[in-house]
C-alpha cells in the first residue's frame, strides 16, 4: 500500500499494520478476544516483512519472548487483552527493572475474573498501578480512534527506546472491533534504526554485557532504583499528553478517555444543543497522566463542576480528583464495561450536575454555604 | 646464589589456561557444589567452538542465576522458570547468535515445565543445560519436583511419600516423546570419567546448534552437599549409587531433526500482491466516507464474523435496535 493513502482497517488489524511500519520485527502472542485479530494479522505479515513471530503457550511466555528478542535491540511486541495481561505482569516487572524497551497492547475486556469479551476500561488500576511488583512505572497511551492508535504506536516505539522502558497501548474491545479510516505516513525501516549500547548481541570486540534485575547488595539496589525513579520523574515532566474540546464558557468539564471520551464528546455535543456548557478534558496518557493540565483547565476556565465518564466502576476518576485538589466537586457516570453507555445516558448525568449549578448570573457558592 | 634452574614463567609452555569464556571471578557456591564444573564445560565447548563472541546466555532463577560473573559471554537474566522462553525470543530475534539456557531442577522441572516442554516442541535452536541437584538450592533445600522418593528435604522433612507428593520427573524421558526434541542426553560430574562424557554432550550439544538441528538438552546430576547434609564426597557416592539408578544416565535420545517448521520459508510472495488489494487493506470510497459522515461505527463481532453498523447518535439510540435482523455478512 502506497504511504498515504486513507485506507479503512480493522482497529486490531491497523495497529498490527502500524507496529509493522514502526519497524517492529519480532511478535509474540497468545490469541484472546478482543485482540486475537492483531495476533493473526502478524502471523499473516510478520514473516513477509522479515521478521519473527511466534503463537506461545501462553502469554507468560509470550511477554519473556519478548524480554529476549528486545534484549537484542530489536522492536518486538505482544498483545493481549486483560486476563493475559494478567499473566504478563511478573515478566513486565523484570522488563522495567532491566530497563528493556518493548510495546504491550491491551486490548481490555470487561473483569473480574473471566468476565466477559466485550469492551471495558476496569484495567486503568493494574496499567497505571499495579502492572507487577516493585516500584515501577510504563508509559501508558489511550487512544480515541483508530488514527490515534496508529500514530501512537509509532511513538509507543520512540518512547520505549528513549527511555528504555516498556509502553503499554491502552485501548478496548470498541478500538480493536471497531473499522475507521487511517492514514500511515511512513515506514520506518528497521536496518535504519542503531543498536542499543546495552543490547546482548555477543561480545565481540567489547566488554561481555549483562540484561538484568537481580541486585543482591541492597545499596547497588537502592542506587538502581534511584535511577528509575528519577527517569519516571523526566517522563512526568516531558512527556504528558491530552487534548481539550469545547472549553470556551465550559461550566462543566468532562473527562474521559479512549472509547468513553468518542461517548462523552457526542454527549457534549447534545448538551451544547441544549444550552448546557460542558468541555471535554481527554487525556492520552494516563502514566503520566496530566494532573498540571486538567488542574490549570479547572482553575483558568472556572470549572465549577467535573464529570468523570468510563467503562468501569470509577478508575481514573481517582486520578482526576488528585489533579483537582478539591478545588472543584468531581462526579462519576460509568457503566462496568460490556455495556457501553449511550450518549444519552451521559446526557442524563451532566443534566443532572447541570442541576446542581448555581444559576448564570448568581455569585459563585462559597465554602460553608448548604 | 643463582636461580634455579629451568625456564622461566614467560618462556615455560602452556600446560592448561583458563578458557577465554572464563570470567576468572570468584565463585559463590558452597564447598562441593557441581556448578562450578558445570560452568567451566560450558566455557571450555564454547572456546572450543569458537563461539564465545557470538554467545548470548540466559540464566533463570536458582543457585546459578549468578553465572553471567562467571562466563565472559552476554547474559540475559530472566524470570523464574522463563529462560526457554527469553532463549526463543533472543535466537529468533537473531539466529546468528548462539543461544544457551543454564537452569536448574526448580527452574526447569517445576515453575518453567510449561517453557521447557514447547521450546522442545517447536524444536528451538537453542542448548539447554539442565542441572539437576533433586533439591531447591537458593531457597534452603525444599523438595524439588525431581526429589527422589524418600529422600528428606525441608519440605518433605519424613521424606518424600509418593502418596502425598507425586513421583520425580524425568525430564530427558519425558522430553524425548517430543519429535522436536533432537537431542537429550543425562550426564554427571561424579568423577573424570564421567565428566569427559558430559563435555562430549555439551559439545555435541552446541555443535547441533551451530548445525541448524533444533533443540538439544544435557541434564546433569550434579550434587548439592549442603541441601542434602553429606560431605562433598559421599554426595558424589550418592550421585553413582542412587541418583543415577533413577535417573539414568546415557544419550536418551540423539536423531535427525523431524519438524524444523522455522526453517520451512514462506511460500511466494505472489500471495502478498493479491492479499494487499483485497483484506489487508480496503482504500476508502465516497460510499464508506458518507457512511461515516453519518457518525455512525462499524463493528465487527469477534473474531471477524460478520459486522453490523451501529448508530452511536444519541437521538436515535435504542437498545433495542440492535436484533439480529440488523446484522449483515
Amino acid at each position: 500500500m502506497p504511504l498515504g493513502e486513507r485506507v479503512l482497517m480493522k482497529g486490531n488489524e491497523a495497529l498490527a499494520e502500524a507496529a509493522l511500519k514502526a519497524g517492529c520485527r519480532a511478535y509474540f502472542g497468545y490469541p484472546i478476544t478482543p485482540a486475537s485479530e492483531i495476533t493473526s494479522y502478524m502471523a499473516r505479515w510478520m514473516q513477509v516483512e522479515g521478521g519473527t513471530f511466534v503463537q506461545p503457550e501462553s502469554e507468560v511466555a509470550a511477554i519473556n519472548m519478548v524480554f529476549g528478542a528486545a534484549g537484542t535491540g530489536m522492536r518486538a511486541m505482544t498483545a493481549s487483552s486483560s486476563p493475559g495481561i494478567s499473566l504478563m505482569s511478573e515478566g513486565v516487572s523484570f522488563l522495567a527493572a532491566a530497563e528493556v524497551p518493548c510495546l504491550i497492547v491491551n486490548i481490555m475486556r470487561v473483569g473480574p475474573g473471566l468476565g466477559g469479551i466485550q469492551p471495558s476500561q476496569s484495567d486503568y488500576f493494574q496499567a497505571t498501578r499495579g502492572l507487577g511488583h516493585g516500584d515501577f512505572r510504563v508509559i501508558v497511551l489511550v487512544p480515541a480512534n483508530l488514527q490515534e492508535m496508529v500514530d501512537l504506536t509509532f511513538d509507543a516505539f520512540s518512547l520505549a527506546e528513549a527511555y528504555r522502558i516498556p509502553v503499554l497501548l491502552l485501548a478496548d474491545g470498541v478500538l480493536g472491533q471497531m473499522m475507521e479510516p487511517v492514514t500511515f505516513t511512513r515506514a520506518i525501516d528497521p536496518a535504519s534504526l542503531q543498536e542499543p549500547e546495552w543490547a546482548t548481541t555477543g561480545a565481540s570486540g567489547r566488554p561481555k554485557r549483562v540484561v538484568k534485575s537481580l541486585y543482591l547488595d541492597p545499596a547497588e539496589l537502592e542506587e538502581h532504583n534511584r535511577s528509575l525513579q528519577e527517569k519516571y520523574r523526566r517522563i512526568e515532566q516531558a512527556e504528558v499528553r491530552w487534548k481539550t474540546y469545547a472549553l470556551e464558557g465550559a461550566r462543566i468539564l468532562l473527562v474521559a478517555y479512549g472509547t468513553s471520551a468518542r461517548v462523552a464528546y457526542h454527549a457534549m455535543e447534545l448538551a451544547e444543543e441544549r444550552d448546557i456548557p460542558v468541555g471535554l478534558f481527554r487525556p492520552i496518557t494516563v502514566y503520566p497522566y496530566p494532573y498540571d493540565a486538567l488542574r490549570e483547565v479547572v482553575q483558568q476556565r472556572g470549572i465549577e463542576h467535573i464529570l468523570v465518564v468510563e467503562l468501569s466502576a470509577g478508575q481514573m476518576v481517582e486520578d482526576v480528583r488528585l489533579a483537582v485538589e478539591g478545588r472543584c466537586p468531581v462526579s462519576f457516570f460509568g457503566r462496568s464495561g460490556g455495556t457501553i453507555p449511550a450518549p444519552l445516558e451521559v446526557l442524563e448525568a451532566i443534566r443532572n450536575v447541570a442541576e446542581e449549578l448555581p444559576a448564570t448570573g448568581a455569585a459563585p457558592r462559597k465554602g460553608g454555604a448548604s | 646464589m643463582t636461580a634455579p634452574a629451568g625456564p622461566s614463567l614467560q618462556t615455560a609452555p602452556v600446560v592448561v589456561q583458563h578458557p577465554g569464556s572464563w570470567a576468572c571471578a570468584t565463585t559463590h557456591y558452597c564447598p562441593g557444589c557441581g556448578h562450578g564444573l558445570i560452568h567451566r564445560l560450558v566455557a571450555n565447548a564454547l572456546d572450543e567452538l569458537g563461539v564465545r563472541e557470538r554467545t548470548v546466555g540466559v540464566a533463570g532463577v536458582g543457585c546459578a542465576i549468578l553465572i553471567y560473573n562467571y562466563l565472559d559471554v552476554d547474559f540475559q537474566e530472566v524470570p523464574h522458570g522463563r529462560a526457554p522462553a527469553a532463549a526463543t525470543g533472543v535466537k529468533r530475534a537473531r539466529p546468528d547468535l548462539v543461544v544457551f539456557t543454564y537452569q536448574g531442577d526448580g527452574d526447569l522441572a517445576a515453575i518453567g515445565t510449561a517453557e521447557i516442554v514447547h521450546a522442545a516442541a517447536r524444536s528451538e535452536n537453542i542448548t539447554v543445560i539442565y542441572v539437576n541437584n533433586c533439591v531447591y538450592g537458593m531457597t534452603g533445600g525444599q523438595m524439588a519436583p525431581t526429589t527422589l522418593v524418600g529422600q528428606r528435604s525441608e519440605t518433605s522433612p519424613e521424606g518424600r511419600d509418593p502418596t502425598t507428593q507425586g513421583h520425580p520427573i524425568r525430564v530427558a524421558e519425558m522430553l524425548a516423546t517430543l519429535d522436536g526434541a533432537v537431542y537429550l542426553e543425562r550426564v554427571s560430574v561424579t568423577h573424570p570419567e564421567n565428566i569427559k562424557v558430559a563435555y562430549r554432550a555439551v559439545r555435541k550439544a552446541f555443535t547441533y546448534q551451530l548445525e541448524g538441528k533444533g533443540f538439544s538438552l544435557v541434564e546433569f546430576l550434579s550434587p548439592c552437599p549442603t541441601n542434602w547434609g553429606m560431605k562433598p564426597v559421599d554426595a558424589m557416592r550418592w550421585i553413582d549409587e542412587t541418583v543415577s539408578a533413577y535417573y539414568p544416565l546415557g544419550v536418551i535420545k540423539d536423531r535427525e531433526p523431524v519438524h524444523l517448521a522455522h526453517l520451512v520459508q514462506q511460500p511466494p510472495t505472489a500471495f502478498r500482491e493479491d492479499y494487499m488489494h483485497g483484506f489487508r487493506y480496503e482504500t476508502v470510497t465516497q460510499a464508506t466516507e458518507d457512511e461515516l459522515g453519518r457518525r455512525t461505527r462499524r463493528v465487527h463481532p469477534f473474531g471477524r464474523r460478520g459486522g453490523r453498523w451501529v448508530s452511536v447518535d444519541g437521538e436515535e439510540y435504542r437498545p433495542s435496535d440492535h436484533d439480529d435482523a440488523e446484522d449483515e455478512d
